[in-house]
């Protein structure tokens, strides 16, 4: 099946207007470049909203680096599974719910959010970059399901046009 | 990812040619680093001017490189996008390289140091 046909999602928005309220839901299931299919899908269906061009840098960094951390932890070893991933506009942020079926983060928590102490680090940044770029992030285990929450602020021109 | 290289005065460059340097690419890059290495002179400058993405994945594939390079070759930086050097800077790893703020284009031309 075509990659395309294997996303789906459901937009829900009161106007196209920057400025208005939205909400959009993408659903994909983890595989080989899913994370780039769904950012692709993300992007583009944010583009309409008026986010600034730094906004919308952040929020790719920032949601590349939580569908990564579940495709290379929560699904390791491609493990099958579904990843859903909610976003929503309220006044001067966005809200991203982000829910998987894989494995739950060691010791049900965040892992720290600070930069790796090596020299010269090859990885254990995603944490930090998500956080950077946060206002608030919060991890629950429900129902045999890992729910992300992270909450983004967002340039004030996006809010007040 | 594709990679080409120039060779250029006492420098190789090496030219990104996508536009995402990501999870997805992140070993295939290392292995196309280690494919060059071998032959490289002491200087080597990355150029990703077309990279206009690149996560926490792709930044510790550079920083692989720039360690299978060394100690016998030095991987330097040109051309960031913005949402590329905002990732170096953000994790600090800005002050590993040397930045170029343009990759050279041709052998007169020198290099602008950012």
């Amino acid at each position: 099946m075509r990659a395309e046909q294997q996303l789906r999602i459901r937009q829900r928005m009161s106007s196209k207007t920057p400025g208005k309220h939205f909400e959009l839901r993408v659903l994909y299931p983890n595989r080989t470049f899913a994370v780039r299919e769904a950012l692709a899908t993300t992007m583009q269906a944010l583009e309409g909203y008026g986010l600034s061009p730094c906004d919308s840098v952040n929020v790719e960094l920032v949601l590349a680096e939580a569908l990564n951390n579940i495709a290379e932890h929560a699904y390791k070893d491609d493990t099958r599974g579904m990843v859903e991933l909610q976003i929503a506009h309220r006044d001067n942020s966005l809200v991203c719910v982000i829910i998987d079926d894989g494995a739950p983060m060691p010791n049900a928590t965040l892992p720290a959010c600070t930069l790796p102490e090596d020299d010269m680090p090859e990885g254990g940044f995603g944490w930090f970059v998500i956080q950077s770029l946060s206002q608030s992030v919060q991890y629950q285990r429900v129902n045999d399901r890992n729910h992300l929450v992270i909450e983004m602020a967002l340039d004030r021109s996006m809010t007040s046009s | 990812m594709k990679l080409e290289t120039e060779p250029m005065q006492e420098a190789l460059i090496v030219r990104a040619l996508e536009p995402r340097l990501d999870a997805a690419v992140a070993v295939q890059f290392k292995d196309a680093i280690r494919g060059i290495a071998g032959d490289a002179p002491d200087r080597v400058i990355l150029d990703l001017e077309r990279v206009t993405f690149l996560d926490s994945s792709g930044l510790g594939a550079v920083i692989g490189a720039m360690k299978l390079l060394s100690p016998d070759h030095r991987l330097e930086l040109a051309a960031l996008n913005p949402a590329v050097a905002k990732v170096f800077k953000l994790t600090k790893m800005d002050a590993l390289f040397t930045i170029h703020e343009t990759a050279p284009k041709g052998p007169a031309e020198p290099f602008h140091a950012s």
